[in-house]
């Protein structure tokens, strides 16, 4: 049996790409210069290190949930949101019927596979995830929320992806086991967005308190090996 | 009687977000401006007990974590994707020297509103630490009490009408003991306090122990009817107050103050309390500032709806 490595999503952005990002006499392209050089720095970092399976450490985004729903249709954000202490996310609505606009991982992806050497993932965020941090006003229950976020958005995009090249997708759902009782929702809609697509699936766990038991009772029922790591970030 | 509160955390404005992740020098002075606002809108809208917003409160143990109590690893609480720091008890709890009085900002309050404040209770307290030197929770739960307590009785010489002690741990509990556990260190708190003292339910289903909150030593219940279904609610009858969450905190869907009145007078016509408050079901800070806001009005409208009707 391999034990194939991987680092898991975003690395920490460099001072550098910050005060490019930040200097408002950055133009567009030396912005988009300063990322392609961080995801390049990551890759060759990665690959040196030796891991099996790499990705740019996501040197685009500057985290996962507005990042997409930004580029999917219904959606509004309509403040931020305490995490913890002090820190925040911008919480969007859905406010209007749920559409596709087109796969929003696109330009990154080209990136890495113009550079890479190694194998490589993309990871992308899951629709309970997406669901769970959006207040719903469009849909009757949260059960179609969630499945039209996997029929809608999420199924066609791994299909572009999977289009594209991709052959590793890794799946975010750090909101996985927030409510215990709808493990099996979890499961389904992730299900219902990988069915048949040629692709290797993983699905990453994190910040779930103390709740991680709660996904083994039906990870038998999934089409995907879990990769929990709950052990980079010990609470 | 009708009546309104709201419960728990305050959100905090846009530039005071700013002001917490940027550490600005001007940050108190952020902290007491949006504490005012928030005080001035609830007075605007009637509510009858006007809540300490408590913005600069991390989470609701944080200002606890004095004296011994350490500051642990992140948890989450319940089924939110909001998160606490876990208290860590290595040693016997101690009392503490008026912090909590001092974090409350009295001097914002109105003399001519009576003033609430929410804290947890002890049992939530006690389950939601990480415990490493009491051999026996109830201990621990008591000495949790006796903690309070004291702060408690510093609040209300300070000012304060109403202690609405937050529960959700409460319907968790495995048996009888330690249902009997929360109960006494709730007592410990309300025996001889000259303030009127609820109980509110939110994050888990509280229908399991209905008939067993009667026998809380509170002047009153409150449900957070989005999590506990309004059904078998004659078991609560016979408690003095009820408060109903109605206003959704997750949500930032707006409800409508005629419907809400409409539920407010269906679960006091099978309770019937001698007082029922309308509440919001947790923490305001679920919903960005505005939105809070107009829950807040919708709140005050409806309270205006139940008078009108009464004095019909």
């Amino acid at each position: 049996m391999e034990l194939l490595t991987q680092e898991i999503g975003s690395i920490r952005k460099p001072s550098w790409l910050l005060k490019t990002l930040r200097d408002p006499n950055s133009s567009n392209e030396i912005k988009e210069q300063a990322r392609d050089d961080l995801a390049y720095i990551n890759i060759r970092g990665f690959e040196d290190a030796g891991l099996d399976i790499v990705y740019d450490g996501e040197a685009r985004r500057a985290e996962m949930y507005e990042y997409p729903i930004s580029r999917i249709k219904g959606f509004e954000f309509c403040g931020k949101i305490r995490s913890w202490d002090n820190k925040y996310f911008r919480k969007a609505r859905c406010i209007n019927k749920i559409e596709y606009t087109g796969q929003y991982h696109s330009q990154e992806m080209k990136h890495v596979q113009e550079i890479v050497k190694a194998d490589y993932k993309v990871p992308i965020t899951g629709p309970y995830t997406l669901a769970d941090w959006s207040y719903n006003e469009k849909y009757d229950s949260r059960e179609e929320f969630i499945f039209t976020i996997a029929k809608s958005v999420i199924r066609p995009l791994i299909k572009d992806m999977i289009e594209e090249g991709a052959k590793n997708i890794q799946i975010d759902e750090p909101a996985a086991t927030t409510h215990p009782s709808e493990m099996k929702l979890f499961t389904d809609a992730i299900n219902y967005a990988v069915e048949g697509l040629n692709a290797n699936f993983n699905i990453h766990i994190c910040y779930s308190g103390n709740n991680y038991r709660e996904l083994f009772p039906d990870s038998s029922s999934t089409s995907m090996i879990f990769t929990n790591d709950a052990l980079k970030n010990p609470s | 009687m009708w009546g309104a509160y709201i419960t728990g955390t305050y959100p905090r404005s846009s530039e005071l977000i700013e002001a917490t992740r940027t550490y600005s020098d001007d940050l108190q002075e952020i902290y007491k401006e949006d504490k005012k606002k928030a005080i001035e809108l609830q007075q605007k809208m009637g509510l009858s007990y006007i809540s300490a917003p408590k913005q600069d409160w991390d989470d609701m143990f944080r200002p606890f974590c004095i004296n011994g109590i350490k500051v642990g690893s992140l948890d989450r609480i319940y089924e939110t994707n909001t998160f606490y720091k876990t208290p860590i008890i290595n040693k016997k709890i101690k009392s503490n020297k008026g912090e909590i009085l001092k974090s409350l900002t009295t001097d914002l309050f109105s003399k001519k509103k009576p003033w609430k404040v929410d804290l947890p209770d002890p049992y939530t307290f006690a389950t939601s630490a990480n415990n490493n030197f009491y051999k026996d929770r109830r201990d621990l739960i008591l000495d949790i009490a006796e903690m309070m307590s004291k702060e408690i009785s510093r609040i209300v010489d300070a000012g304060c009408r109403l202690i609405q002690l937050i529960g959700p741990a409460i319907p968790l509990s495995k048996d009888n003991n330690e249902l009997d556990d929360a109960f006494e260190g709730i007592k410990r708190i309300t025996k001889g306090l000259s303030a009127k003292t609820y109980l509110y339910i939110n994050h888990n289903d509280a229908s399991n122990i209905f008939s067993e909150l009667q026998d809380c030593k509170v002047d009153g219940i409150g449900i957070d009817f989005t999590v506990t279904k309004p059904i078998k609610l004659k078991k609560l009858k016979g408690i003095n107050g009820i408060t109903c969450g109605l206003l959704d905190v997750h949500n930032t869907r707006m409800e409508k103050p005629k419907e809400i009145a409409k539920l407010v007078k269906a679960i006091t016509k099978e309770i019937q309390p001698k007082e029922t408050y309308l509440t919001s079901t947790g923490d305001l800070e679920g919903l960005p500032l505005e939105f809070a806001n107009k829950k807040v009005e919708i709140m005050g409208n409806t309270l205006k709806i139940l008078k009108e009707e009464r004095n019909k």
